[in-house]
């Protein structure tokens, strides 16, 4: 290896100063190890032109405007799932409570004013579950988008490149199994409302216990102090007279 | 035409547009540095626009003690080189197998170019990106920053950080491995076509 290779790499490359330039090229006359690596480097730089990159759009972006989503569109579907869920299960509570609360309250208010220690206790009434009703909403949404439970089964090609629907027997089968699916879910969505309602109801029940323990408590206060205010009121006319 | 220092200093105060301006006049050799250094296209344009990313992220860092040019450079080769060891993949030589009439057509570099030359030029594009691909990662580089990229042996030293005569000793060493593959690949070529022009003309 020859020492002037460094040398012969700035010639190559056209970083050599002049001067140097002029001392390299002597030194090429000279040394048949540079001359050739000169050449031959060359050849390997016009090789190297031959690889090309292949053309690419542009993919910087950055600055882009952003989309504008609404709010709704960037909830999670499964949090929009379960606040709906949430929801449903709230205002059917709240509901709930709010008749059974309000039926009870008429009936404890007349209670109280006749008799204070006494107060209805009212267990709190199931609802009825209609599976029946849950089917026809079923089929009211699958006539909705066209869907005929009824029309008769038609054969289909083996051929045939796109097979429309299925027998009608397995669609009355699919949609009895949905039906039956839906229904015992909303049964056990139901069930699971009415224990929970069941325990407010109670709750309450125990809190217009404690209120009428109180009313009943003030009451014989009040009757306590009017006696005695009737009986200062005595004396006191039994003064000036 | 605006400096590189000068759209730099505009996009380090917030100028987007300065930004852009650096993108759109460096982003093509840039993706041309990340393609050769990994021989994939789609992973080449994540490269790209992750070093723009960084580079846009560490604007405020960039001091210009180098130039605008050489930090991205720099930028490129380290993601390129994490991918690589995250991937544990070595550098990939796309090259296609057979001759496509319209592939070449669309390669055709001037209307006056035959057949024959586009043959022997992707036939060389082939050769290149073999011989490239089994070079060591530091002479690679090194060959790929000065033919390339034009960068001189200096800025290649302080991209790299490393003693210039190292820059030259690699790209040395990796100019002598692809003379001595490519003139072997040529002889074999040659004797491919020799043995079947025999074989159609005998």
């Amino acid at each position: 290896m020859c020492e002037h290779r460094d040398r012969v790499l700035d010639y190559l490359y056209d970083e050599a100063s002049p001067s140097d330039r002029q001392a390299i090229e002597r030194h090429l006359g000279v040394c048949d190890v540079c001359r050739t690596d000169v050449q031959a480097f060359r050849r390997v730089r016009e090789d190297l032109l031959a690889w090309g990159v292949p053309e690419q759009p542009s993919v910087w972006t950055p600055f882009a405007p952003v989309p504008v989503v609404p709010w709704h569109r960037q909830v999670p579907a499964w949090a929009m799932a379960a606040a709906a869920s949430l929801t449903f299960v709230v205002g059917a509570a709240g509901s709930f409570a709010a008749s059974s609360f309000m039926g009870a309250r008429d009936a404890t208010v007349a209670t109280v004013a006749d008799a204070p220690m006494s107060v209805a206790t009212t267990a709190a009434a199931a609802p009825v579950f209609d599976a029946e009703a849950v089917g026809s909403l079923v089929r009211q949404e699958l006539n909705a988008v066209g869907f005929d439970a009824l029309r008769q089964a038609t054969p289909v090609s083996i051929t045939s490149p796109m097979p429309a629907r299925l027998d009608v027997n397995t669609e009355r089968r699919l949609l009895a199994n949905a039906e039956a699916f839906v229904g015992a879910s909303e049964q056990r969505q139901w069930l699971r409302i009415r224990d929970y309602l069941t325990v407010v109801a109670n709750e309450q029940n125990l809190e217009r216990v404690r209120d009428g323990e109180s009313l009943t408590h003030l009451a014989r206060e009040v009757l306590l102090l009017r006696e005695a205010v009737n009986g200062l009121l005595a004396a006191q006319q039994s003064r000036v007279q | 035409m605006t400096s590189d220092e000068e759209l730099v200093t505009r996009a380090t105060a917030g100028d987007q547009d300065a930004f852009s301006q650096l993108v759109t006049r460096w982003e093509r050799p840039i993706y041309a540095l990340a393609y050769r250094t990994l021989g994939r296209e789609e992973e080449a344009r994540d490269v790209v626009q992750d070093a723009f990313l960084r580079a846009y992220r560490g604007l405020k860092g960039f001091k210009g003690e180098a130039k605008f040019s050489s930090w991205l450079y720099r930028i490129t080769l380290n993601l390129c080189r994490d991918w690589m060891r995250k991937e544990r993949r070595a550098p990939l030589a796309q090259v296609p197998e057979g001759v496509d009439p319209i592939d070449l057509a669309d390669q055709q570099a001037a209307p006056t170019e035959s057949v024959e030359d586009l043959v022997a030029r992707r036939e060389m594009s082939a050769a290149v990106q073999l011989a490239m691909a089994d070079l060591p990662e530091e002479q690679r580089t090194a060959i790929m920053l000065k033919e390339y990229h034009g960068l001189t042996f200096q800025e290649i030293a302080e991209m790299l950080d490393c003693p210039l005569s190292t820059v030259k000793t690699r790209l040395y060493q990796g100019l002598s491995v692809l003379r001595r593959r490519l003139e072997r690949q040529q002889a074999e070529s040659a004797s491919l076509r020799r043995a079947h022009w025999e074989s159609t003309t005998l």
